[in-house]
């Protein structure tokens, strides 16, 4: 149950993306498409879990002091192995994505999920938590490039949705256009939570 | 000890594990990442190429050259760049060596501004050079796309120096690389040719100069359209005529301004003797006149004005010195304070705090310096106060950061005496026993710094 109730956590409470707000920088950098958006995801998805499950694995073998440091090492090896992997078998995708890769070490939210979470508590539970930070990423991730892709190509995963006559915006493809969608979606985000909030005020 | 013995040890563990995992990783990918890269550059080249066959690379100058084989005709492709509006252009070009002609070409990588640069990567632009036979340059054969000059411009750069180059290493001809010097290695191989190797360098009136036995060179910077147009001119001090000149750094618009770099334009300064100024002409110029070039008025003059004003130094007049534009102190707001404080209450005073205040007093004036949240942070003011009249004589604001333009009205220096307001002074820090009941008393004449007249 504990298990389940870590998982979720991750998926809309403690969204990293909508309620925490961290990992901003590839978020905005990579949601042109929601492919790129995807493959960002479950790589930081992948990082998340290993480094997670060694990070908790090891914890009581990591004197306090040099836990960041070693925190860091680990989750770049990670992150190296993705980056050479998908150099290797998504060649496109990659350059695409391209420096946000490496960058995923910087990821807030790895570095304060292993910090916060993964350090402190069972191999289980850091697992539970690691899936559901990462797959809670990567619907965030996925939802904004969907949407950005949507009104700037007119296309959803590559597939053309909306017809020719749809003049697509060039500013989603824009830096400009990765704020522009993110601020609406959060702002309903907060309205639905705040309308929930007050409902279950009202029903107690 | 222990501890540290264990971080050392943990620590090192941790990366050596993470090393061997890593090498292990990149053995592995290694050979198939090389692989994707031939792919992708077989890809490239192919998209400039069509089709080929016996694909072989070879390197001249430092650059790759792909030679293939189409249709029993030699063919050769190649990536140049050339410095466009937001970055270098980088353009892989496809010609036919035998045909003499420019098969394709594709914008491999830029960053010029989307919407406006882009159109470089586009068919309407690309599809222009097909087919054009090999030339020195492409500017006439090329319409460029307004709103995209300077985009427009490096792609036809890049072009340029692909075909010289493929002229150069695989014809075998002899024409020249436009390359891309540096200002000083310019400067060097100009003295070089002109001057000498002894030369004596200092500087005067706004000039480098550099005097050789037999040659001055004299460099100097003039404003042009884009910016600065450094320009260095060489004079035989015998015949007293010039005998070279060249514009070491410019920033004027590609393809109007930087004429002014070629040697038809600076071929028309060469042997006029010092002693005569040149004049600027609008046509037909004759010896002594400069022709303005058209588009480029601005750039030519800033070139034609620095070589009189050297013939001017050379004939010893008096020239003016470039005006040394003087940069407005900014003082620190601590030194803005200091500034206020003895402007207004003198150099002798005690310096306190009270609640949030400090307070600088003097004998006559006492000053208060306070900071509140504005707009966009503290803004931090300070004020001075005549004690006898208790009137406001002085205010400045120190710092803030406000929204340029509405909030930053911080040039009044004095304000109206009516601004001291009773409601302003009774802000004045409360609290000294001393003080307590002084509502009550003559609110002109006693206050918290003049207690004398209390």
């Amino acid at each position: 149950m504990s298990l389940l109730k870590d998982f979720k956590n991750g998926l809309w409470n403690e969204h990293p993306i909508f309620r925490l707000l961290l990992g901003m920088c590839p978020l905005l950098a990579v949601t042109t498409t929601a492919v790129y958006g995807l493959a960002m995801g479950l790589a930081t998805l992948f990082v998340a879990v290993c480094a997670e499950i060694v990070i908790s694995l090891i914890r009581n073998l990591i004197p306090k002091k040099v836990r960041i440091p070693s925190f860091i090492i680990i989750i770049a090896t990670f992150v190296t192995i993705v980056d050479y992997t998908m150099a290797a078998f998504l060649p496109d995708i990659a350059e695409a994505l391209s420096i946000f890769i490496p960058l995923i070490v910087t990821n807030c939210l790895i570095m304060a999920r292993v910090e916060a979470f993964a350090s402190k508590v069972s191999v289980k539970r850091a697992i539970a938590d690691a899936l559901g930070q990462g797959v809670g990423f990567t619907w965030g991730l996925v939802l904004l490039a969907a949407v950005r892709e949507l009104l700037g190509q007119g296309a959803v995963f590559g597939v053309q949705i909306l017809g020719d006559g749809f003049p697509t915006w060039g500013i989603m493809g824009l830096p400009a256009g990765a704020f522009i969608s993110l601020g609406i979606i959060l702002a309903v985000i907060n309205q639905i939570i705040r309308f929930k909030h007050n409902r279950t005020r009202e029903v107690s | 000890m222990k501890e540290n013995l264990k971080m050392v040890l943990v620590l090192t563990c941790i990366t050596l594990l993470s090393g061997l995992i890593l090498s292990a990783t990149y053995d592995y990918t290694a050979p198939i990442i090389a692989e994707q890269e031939e792919a992708a550059l077989a890809r490239a080249v192919e998209k400039v190429l069509g089709e080929v066959e016996d694909l072989d690379q070879e390197i001249f100058d430092d650059k790759e050259f792909f030679i293939a084989r189409k249709n029993g005709d030699k063919v050769v492709a190649l990536v140049t760049s050339a410095g466009g509006y937001g970055g270098p252009v980088r353009v892989m070009v496809g010609v036919n060596v035998d045909t003499q002609e420019i098969l394709e070409i594709n914008v491999v990588d830029h960053t010029e501004t989307p919407g406006l640069g882009t159109v470089i990567e586009e068919e309407r632009f690309v599809s222009r050079f097909r087919g054009l036979g090999f030339q020195d340059s492409y500017r006439d054969d090329v319409d460029i796309i307004s709103g995209s000059t300077v985009s427009c411009v490096a792609v036809i750069r890049a072009v340029e120096e692909a075909v010289a180059l493929v002229r150069l290493n695989i014809l075998g001809e002899d024409v020249e690389i436009p390359e891309d010097l540096t200002p000083e290695e310019m400067r060097e191989q100009f003295l070089a040719e002109h001057v000498g190797d002894e030369y004596e360098e200092y500087e005067e009136a706004g000039f480098k100069i550099y005097e050789g036995p037999d040659v001055i060179a004299l460099e100097g910077s003039k404003e042009g359209w884009g910016g600065p147009v450094v320009t260095i001119v060489a004079i035989d001090l015998a015949t007293t005529e010039l005998i070279g000149i060249r514009v070491l750094e410019q920033e004027e618009t590609p393809g109007l301004g930087d004429p002014i770099n070629e040697d038809d334009f600076l071929q028309n300064f060469i042997g006029q003797s010092y002693e005569e100024d040149f004049r600027m002409v609008t046509e037909a110029p004759e010896a002594g006149e400069i022709e303005i070039l058209s588009n480029a008025t601005v750039s030519t003059e800033a070139v034609v004005d620095l070589v009189n004003k050297a013939f001017a130094y050379l004939r010893d007049e008096d020239i003016e010195a470039p005006e040394e534009v003087e940069e407005p102190e900014v003082l620190t707001p601590d030194e803005e304070r200091d500034a206020f404080v003895s402007e207004f209450v003198g150099e002798e005073f005690d310096e306190f705090e009270v609640n949030d205040l400090t307070v600088y007093q003097g004998p006559r004036v006492v000053a208060l310096e306070g900071s509140k949240e504005g707009w966009a942070g503290p803004v931090r003011t300070i004020l001075a106060v005549d004690i006898a009249s208790t009137e406001l004589i002085g205010i400045k604001v120190l710092e803030q950061e406000e929204t340029p333009g509405p909030g930053r009205s911080d040039k009044r220096r004095r304000l109206p005496a009516e601004l001291y307001r009773p409601e302003l002074r009774r802000r004045l820090p409360d609290g000294d026993p001393n003080s307590g009941s002084r509502r009550d008393r003559d609110p002109l004449q006693c206050n918290r710094f003049n207690r004398s007249s209390c």
